[in-house]
């Protein structure tokens, strides 16, 4: 606030003057007459003390009257002070609304800006889904991976782990595995029932061949007999010898004739015994072992043979005609010139006794080929039994010993007996199971069955059954080890293949991360490089615009000083202006390529930044020092450079009242890495500041030339290289030394140090 | 009200910034001195009276900060954070003038207890206008502590 002069109310001013006045001569005048006035003294002082008061009183109500005076004033300037702030008020309320449109606007715009982060998030939401299933798959794949190599591992460590693996065998695998297996089986079968019907066929004709044999051979036997019978019957000498001697009319002689006769035929045709009967049934001539007491059996054939005369043989029996053992006769009717049919009578009968086991029974037991259990039956019908005639192989019991009824059907006897011919699997008469033949002997009450035990076949069935089930099982095995090789090949394959590429994808993925990682580095130092350049190009907006009103304004006022003075400023801030474009566009270069990589020495690269500063340093005077400069580096060359270069003008511009400047370019091997240095023994830095430096347009000193982007620019390069930037400082006045790594210049360095 | 007329500190790198702010000022209502310093450091050696900053008498106590944000070595909301946390400084009004619109800034000077941010208009009659009210506001109306 400001402070006036006050001017005082004259009129009230000049009365209390006069007043004090008037009371001092009224005072002076009284002295004069005190002895005068003395009664009226006391009045008179009370007199003069009350005008004193009033004077008192005069003088308040001047100085109050003055403060009124003194505030109504105040409260006019105040009065005046507030038209003016209503007015700014207003104005303001005019500006307020304005700028609440522009709110208003500026909500749209916001709300619009909310929508695209909400888009923006949601999408994020989506891509993290994604990222979470991707995750997932991972996780899944990983799992399976893990378990293959466990099951791998376990095919050959474990057994535990071998079963599990076998059960892990996929459902169409061991549908494969169970249709082969049942395939080899039906095939096996197949071909052992194949080779069992073979065997049985091959069997069936032998035994047929056997049994058509036999029964020919039985059959010639019997018709041998027969036709040398009928030779007998209708001899010459039956005429001249044996009808006299039935007759009782021959020489005594003759009985010793037919005798020797007799005697030769029993030789010729090896018959035990024979017999002369007479047709009265009596035996008149015997020869041979015992003489024979006629059965009614041999009764009943002499008589059938001189009813029919015609030879025939009657059944074997045993126990009959005085003999015990097995035998059969065969009766002759002797016939004389008279043929048979031509009303000839027979005039007796001759009968041979045969005994079977000189040939019948022989030839039925023999077998053509070798055989534990083949056997030839002879059977005969007896009523309603099936009569075993000969020697059984399987059985003690004597011949015409054994009868079956004929409801054995099962029997191939029976089914013999029964007039059958043919064959099939029955059970003999020890109930055991045979392949039989059975047929009639043709011209004889005869039938043979030809048979061998089922159980003999089988057991050269066996051998091929095993060899069969063998083979099967070795197929079996052999296909399932072999699926399951293949299998495992398969899936081993299958793993390598999937492990190959889920490695692949997981480096890819990896690569995917690292670069994700990379763009949005980039995309925050983008965000960081706009925030800065656009903040500080807005600067000098501010200025130019500014002092172009300024400067119309003082054009106008002709305040010519003023207005060169706005210029001034005017140009300092489009000269700033140009140079942050111009730093900006430098920076926004560095990631293009100038020069393509190449192998270049510490050396190259610090004498050509030594070069682009060699004005600054011979200004200030500074030394400079290279040390290992053999040291190689692949990258672009002027890139490099640049590193140096800014940090050597850095240092320049740094140095601060050093009287002996000095700048050191080396390389320090920190472990694996080698990290390069620029040394100064300048102004050094504020430990405060020592990571702000590398700011985009950051200055340590506001006077110092230059936008401050020396050391952005520095580290993007570095960035570039995958290195790390950082200055030490022991303080203010202490020098500074910049430390870098540039990982990618010289990792590169001993392949390349290969290639020219 | 009365008295002295109030101290405006002024920590501003930008030389032209600081004059347009120094003649924006100029035609006040309210009586003012501002004074200027070049960066965050300068304020801060200023608040703490070191580093020729410690004659009483040559740099009068602030009743108010104008800061900017970026500047030379410290920078603004380094010297808000410090003002803010020091007792003996935190109670001075700081208003933050920048041409940063970034909600970051503005969220960080907030945060920091910033008393108000100005954004520097981009032309010559806001500037002033805004300097004028400001001047108006903070040292006229608004109650200032003591």
């Amino acid at each position: 606030m400001r402070s006036e002069n006050n001017k005082e109310p004259l009129s009230y001013t000049e009365l209390a003057a006069s007043l004090a006045a008037a009371v001092e001569e009224i005072a002076g005048h009284s002295e004069k007459q005190k002895k005068l006035a003395a009664d009226l003294g006391a009045a008179h002082k009370e007199n003069i003390h009350l005008i004193k008061e009033q004077a008192a009183v005069a003088a308040e109500l001047a100085a109050s009257y003055k403060e009124l005076a003194f505030q109504n004033e105040e409260k006019a300037k105040r009065a005046a002070e507030l038209v003016i702030a209503n007015e700014e008020l207003a104005f303001q309320n005019g500006e307020k609304a304005k700028r609440a449109a522009e709110l208003v606007i500026a909500n749209e715009e916001l709300a619009f800006q909310n929508q695209e982060k909400a888009c923006r998030a949601a999408e994020l939401a989506v891509a993290n889904k994604e990222l979470a299933f991707q995750n997932q798959e991972k996780a899944d794949r990983a799992a399976e991976l893990e378990h293959f190599l466990q099951t791998a591992a376990g095919d050959k460590k474990i057994p535990g782990a071998a079963a599990r693996s076998f059960l892990d065998i996929p459902r169409h695998l061991a549908f494969l595995v169970a249709g082969l297996v049942l395939a080899f089986s039906c095939g096996g079968y197949l071909l052992y029932r194949n080779t069992k019907i073979n065997v049985y066929a091959g069997k069936y004709a032998e035994l047929k061949a056997i049994g058509e044999l036999k029964a020919g051979g039985l059959s010639n036997w019997w018709q041998e007999r027969l036709n040398n019978a009928a030779s007998l019957s209708l001899n010459l000498a039956n005429e001249s010898l044996v009808r006299p001697f039935l007759e009782n009319t021959a020489p005594a002689q003759t009985a010793g004739d037919i005798k020797a006769w007799l005697e030769n035929v029993l030789k010729s045709y090896d018959y035990e015994d024979a017999a002369l009967v007479d047709n009265r049934g009596r035996v008149r001539l015997f020869v041979g072992i015992a003489k024979p007491a006629l059965s009614q059996l041999a009764l009943a054939g002499i008589k059938e043979v001189q009813r029919s005369q015609r030879p025939g043989l009657g059944g074997i029996y045993d126990k009959a005609d005085n003999v015990s053992i097995p035998h059969l006769n065969l009766y002759v009717p002797l016939l004389g010139r008279a043929a048979p049919g031509a009303g000839g009578k027979c005039m007796g009968v001759l009968m041979f006794r045969i005994n079977p086991e000189r040939f019948l029974y022989p030839y039925i037991q023999s077998w053509p080929a070798p055989s534990r259990t083949a056997e030839t039956l002879l059977l005969s019908r007896e009523g309603d039994t099936a009569l075993f005639l000969n020697k059984l192989r399987h059985s003690s019991a004597p011949p015409l010993s054994l009868r079956f009824p004929l409801s054995r059907k099962n029997s191939p006897a029976i089914q013999a007996v029964l007039g059958h011919e043919g064959a099939f699997e029955g059970k003999d008469y020890r109930g055991v199971k045979v392949l039989a033949d059975f047929r009639p002997v043709p011209g004889t009450p005869w039938f043979i069955v030809s048979k061998v035990d089922s159980e003999e076949i089988l057991s050269g069935l066996y051998l091929s059954a095993w060899l069969i089930l063998v083979f099967t099982c070795l197929c079996i095995l052999l296909s399932a080890g072999l699926i399951t090789l293949l299998y495992n090949v398969r899936q081993r394959n299958a793993y390598r293949n999937l492990s190959v590429v889920n490695a692949a994808r997981l480096r890819s993925d990896a690569l995917l991360e690292d670069k994700l990682k990379d763009l949005l580095e980039k995309n925050a130092e983008l965000e960081r490089f706009l925030y800065t350049a656009s903040h500080d190009l807005k600067s000098p907006v501010v200025t130019v615009r500014s002092f172009l009103g300024y400067l119309e304004k003082d054009l106008a006022g002709g305040n010519a000083a003023r207005a060169a003075a706005d210029i001034g400023f005017i140009r300092a801030a489009a000269d700033k202006m140009a140079e942050l474009l111009d730093d900006l566009l430098g920076i926004s270069r560095i990631g293009r390529v100038i020069t393509p990589p190449a192998l270049v020495t510490l050396q190259a690269v610090a004498d050509e930044a030594l070069a682009a500063v060699a004005g600054k340093l011979s200004e200030r005077g500074v030394r400079t020092q290279v040390a290992g400069g053999t040291a190689a580096l692949f990258g672009d060359r002027l890139r490099l450079a640049e590193i140096w270069q800014n940090l050597v003008e850095n240092a320049c511009k740094y140095m601060g009242p050093q009287k002996e400047p000095r700048i050191d370019i080396g390389f320090e091997a920190r472990g694996a890495e080698r990290v390069f240095f620029v040394r100064d023994n300048g102004m050094g830095i504020d430990p405060r500041f020592l990571v702000k430096i590398f700011g985009l347009f950051e200055k340590l000193d506001a006077k110092a030339e230059g936008s401050g982007i020396g050391l952005a620019i520095v580290q993007r390069i570095v960035g570039l290289y995958g290195g790390r930037i950082w200055a030490e400082s022991a303080g203010e006045g202490q020098g500074s030394v910049f430390y870098f790594t540039l990982p990618g210049a010289v990792s590169n360095e001993p392949q390349q140090g290969e290639k020219p | 009200m009365n008295g002295e007329p109030i101290v405006i500190l002024l920590a501003e790198d930008e030389n032209g910034h600081a004059e347009l702010v120094r003649r924006s000022l100029e035609g006040a209502k309210v009586a003012n001195t501002l004074i200027r310093v070049a960066d965050g450091q300068e304020a801060l050696d200023y608040l703490y009276r070191k580093n020729g900053f410690s004659d009483p008498a040559k740099s009068p106590w602030p009743g108010i900060i104008m800061l900017d944000l970026r500047m030379p070595r410290v920078d603004g909301l380094t010297v808000l954070k410090s003002i803010k946390a020091d007792p003996g400084l935190m109670r001075i009004p700081v208003v933050i003038l920048t041409t940063s619109e970034a909600e970051k800034d503005i969220a960080e000077a907030y945060d920091c207890h910033a008393n108000s941010y100005l954004v520097k208009p981009m032309d010559f009659a806001k500037f002033t206008e805004l300097m004028q009210t400001l001047d108006f506001y903070w040292l006229a109306w608004n109650k200032n502590p003591l």
